[in-house]
C-alpha cells in the first residue's frame, strides 16, 4: 500500500497543470486583494476584515474550485486513463486501494491547504505591514474551525462520490456526482422539497452538506453585529468522520464485486 | 513440468451470456504459451479474471500453486501484464513506468530504463497523450516486462505495431523465454505471429477452451503433403513405390498424386521424376499452418460450439 501512495505522490508532483491551477488561483487572489486594499486605503479593522473574507472564500468558493480539482487530480484520472486495470493487476488488494487513495487525497488536501494558508498569512503580514494596521488575530479560531470543517468535507464528499464512482468508472458521472455533492445542490433541492412538503424534512439532517453548512453559516453569522456563533463544530466533524468511515467501507465493497473496466 | 498458472473449470458469466465455460488451462514454467481465438472469443474476459480485474466467477484459479484470493494477489505481483495500452497522457513514457516502478516496489533505480532500452523508446521524451498507437503498445510492453517477473501476460500485444515492431516484440519475447527462462501467456488473432513465437497452444472459441497441445503435437497430428502431377500418373505412382519404403499415396480427381507427408523429401520426389524423363507440372508442399488447423478445429471438433 505505500508503494502506492508514492507512487500516486509521484504522479501528483509530476502533473504539470496543477502548479498552473495553483499558480493562476493563487495569483489572482493576491492581486484582488491588494486592488481591493488600494482602493480602501483605511488601515482600521482591516485585520478582522481580512480573516472575514478568509472565512468567506474558504467556506464558499475554496471547496468548488480546489475541491474538485482536487477529486479530479486524484481520484478521476486513473478512470480517465483507465489505470485501475494496470493498477489492479499488479497485486494490489481493493482495500489498500482504498486506504491508499484516502492517504494520498488527505496529503494532497493538506499540501493544498498548508500552500493556501502560507499565502494568505503572507499576504496579511504584507497588508498589516504596508498599512501600519495592527496584526490582530483574534478571528483566527473562526478561521481555523472553517478550515477543518471544509477539509474533513471535502475528504468526505469524496468518499460519498466514490461510491458512484467505483460502480460507473465514467469520468463524467463521478466528476458530477462530486460537483453536486460539493456544490450543495442536493441540500437545496431537499429545501426546496421540503418548503412544500415536511415529509422528506429527515432526509436534510441525513446529508453531509447540512452539517457543513450549518458550521460554516454559523461562523460567518457570528461575524455579524450582534449575533453570536452556534457553530457545533465538534458534531459536524464527528459526523463527516463517520461519513468517511462508512462510505469507505462500501466503496472497498463495491470495488471488490464490481469488474474493471477495460481502457480503449 | 510446473503448472505456473492453472484454472480448473473456469466459469464467467455476464447475466444470461456464458463467456467462460468451464476453462481448464495449462501454462507451464518455461513456456511461451499462445492463446488462440478469434474477437469475442473470451480471451480478454479470461485475462480479466485471471489478472483480478472481474471478479464473481466459478472454478479456481491457480497461480504459482497458489489459490486463495490473498495469495492471488501475491502471486500477481510476480506477474507482469498487459492489456491495451493505458496510462496517465499528461505523463512522458519514463515518467508513467516510474510510476510502475514505484507501484510494484521494485527498487532498482535502473530498471525503466532498461525496459525502455528493450523497447527502443529511451530517446522518446514527449507526454504519452502525443504517442502513436504503436509507441503506446510499446510501452505498454515495456510496462509488463519491468521487474524480469515469472510470467509475462500479453493480450494482443501486437496490435498496432509496425512490421518492424513486431519482429522486434518476437525477438524480445524469444530472448526472455531462452536467456531468463520467463514463462509467457499470450494471446492474439494474428495466428501467424503466435505460430513463430509459441512452443504451446491452446485455442479458445464461445468461451469453451476446446484443445490445449504443444507445437510438436500439433506437428504430428497434423496432415502434411505433397502434391505431384506428371504426363504420366500411372509411372510416376510406379517410381515412387519403388523408390520410398511404405510411401502413403491418394490419386485425386485432377489426377494429382497425394503424397502423405514426406514432405521434408520434396527434392528427392522432383529428381526421381525429372531423371525417368517425366514431364513435372506440379510439385507442392502441404504443410498445415496453426491458422489451418485452428480453422479445421472449429469445423470439427468445434462445432458444437460455434
Amino acid at each position: 500500500m505505500f508503494n502506492f501512495i508514492q507512487a500516486d505522490l509521484y504522479r501528483l508532483a509530476h502533473k504539470k497543470s496543477n502548479y498552473a491551477f495553483y499558480g493562476i488561483l493563487f495569483s489572482l487572489f493576491v492581486v484582488a486583494v491588494i486592488l481591493l486594499q488600494t482602493s480602501s486605503p483605511e488601515s482600521e479593522g482591516i485585520s478582522n476584515a481580512y480573516i472575514e473574507l478568509g472565512v468567506f472564500l474558504l467556506s464558499q468558493a475554496f471547496p468548488l474550485f480546489f475541491g474538485l480539482q482536487a477529486y479530479s487530480t486524484v481520484y478521476i484520472n486513473d478512470i480517465s486513463s483507465s489505470s485501475h486495470q494496470n493498477i489492479f493487476s499488479s497485486g494490489l488488494s481493493k482495500t489498500e486501494f482504498v486506504i491508499g487513495k484516502f492517504i494520498t487525497f488527505v496529503i494532497y488536501l493538506f499540501t493544498t491547504f498548508l500552500i493556501g494558508a502560507i499565502v494568505f498569512f503572507a499576504l496579511f503580514f504584507f497588508l498589516t505591514l504596508s498599512t501600519g494596521a495592527q496584526f490582530d488575530t483574534g478571528n483566527l479560531s473562526n478561521l481555523a474551525v472553517v478550515g477543518v470543517t471544509i477539509f474533513l468535507g471535502m475528504i468526505g464528499y469524496a468518499a460519498v462520490a466514490n461510491m458512484v464512482s467505483f460502480i460507473s468508472q465514467n469520468t463524467t458521472v463521478s466528476l458530477i456526482t462530486f460537483g453536486v455533492l460539493i456544490s450543495n445542490i442536493s441540500l437545496t433541492a431537499l429545501d426546496l422539497i421540503s418548503l412544500a412538503t415536511d415529509k422528506l424534512e429527515f432526509l436534510r439532517k441525513l446529508t453531509l452538506s447540512y452539517y457543513i453548512n450549518h458550521t460554516n453559516q454559523s461562523v460567518i453569522a457570528g461575524f455579524l453585529p450582534e449575533m453570536s456563533s452556534n457553530a457545533e463544530p465538534l458534531v459536524t466533524w464527528g459526523v463527516t468522520v463517520l461519513y468517511i468511515v462508512v462510505a469507505s467501507i462500501v466503496g472497498i465493497l463495491i470495488l471488490s464485486r464490481i469488474e474493471i473496466k477495460e481502457g480503449k | 513440468m510446473e503448472n505456473l498458472i492453472e484454472t480448473i473449470g473456469l466459469t464467467k458469466r455476464y447475466k444470461k451470456q456464458l463467456a467462460l465455460n468451464d476453462v481448464s488451462i495449462h501454462v507451464r514454467q518455461g513456456e511461451i504459451y499462445g492463446l488462440i481465438g478469434k474477437n469475442g472469443a473470451g480471451k480478454s474476459t479470461f485475462f480479466k479474471t485471471l489478472m483480478g480485474l472481474a471478479p464473481e466467477y466459478s472454478g479456481e484459479i491457480l497461480l504459482f500453486g497458489e489459490r486463495s484470493s490473498a495469495e492471488l494477489n501475491d502471486a500477481r505481483q510476480r506477474m507482469g501484464f498487459m492489456m491495451g495500452a493505458n496510462f496517465f497522457p499528461y505523463l512522458t513514457a519514463r515518467e508513467n513506468l516510474e510510476y510502475y516502478r514505484k507501484l510494484k516496489g521494485i527498487s532498482d533505480a535502473s530498471e525503466v530504463d532498461r525496459v525502455l532500452k528493450l523497447v527502443e523508446m529511451d530517446q522518446v521524451n514527449k507526454k504519452f497523450k502525443a504517442f502513436s498507437m504503436g509507441m503506446k503498445q510499446r510501452v505498454s510492453i515495456a510496462n509488463a516486462l519491468m521487474g524480469s517477473p515469472d510470467i509475462i501476460v500479453l493480450d494482443e500485444p501486437i496490435n498496432g505495431l509496425d512490421p518492424q515492431g513486431i519482429a522486434d516484440f518476437r525477438k524480445i519475447v524469444q530472448k526472455l523465454n531462452k536467456e531468463q527462462k520467463i514463462t509467457f501467456l499470450i494471446s492474439s488473432h494474428i495466428l501467424g505471429e503466435l505460430e513463430l513465437m509459441a512452443t504451446r497452444f491452446g485455442f479458445i472459441h464461445d468461451g469453451v477452451l476446446i484443445e490445449e497441445l504443444d507445437r510438436e503435437t500439433i506437428r504430428n497430428k497434423t496432415e502434411e503433403k505433397v502434391v505431384v502431377r506428371t504426363n504420366d500418373v500411372e509411372k510416376t505412382a510406379y517410381l515412387l513405390e519403388q523408390h520410398f519404403d511404405n510411401i502413403d499415396y491418394t490419386v485425386n480427381s485432377g489426377q494429382e498424386i497425394v503424397i502423405s507427408k514426406m514432405t521434408d523429401r520434396v527434392d528427392e520426389i522432383a529428381q526421381l521424376i525429372v531423371k525417368n524423363e517425366l514431364k513435372l507440372y506440379k510439385l507442392i508442399s502441404q504443410e498445415i499452418s496453426i491458422q489451418d488447423y485452428y480453422l479445421n478445429l472449429l469445423a470439427k471438433g468445434g462445432e458444437q460450439h460455434v
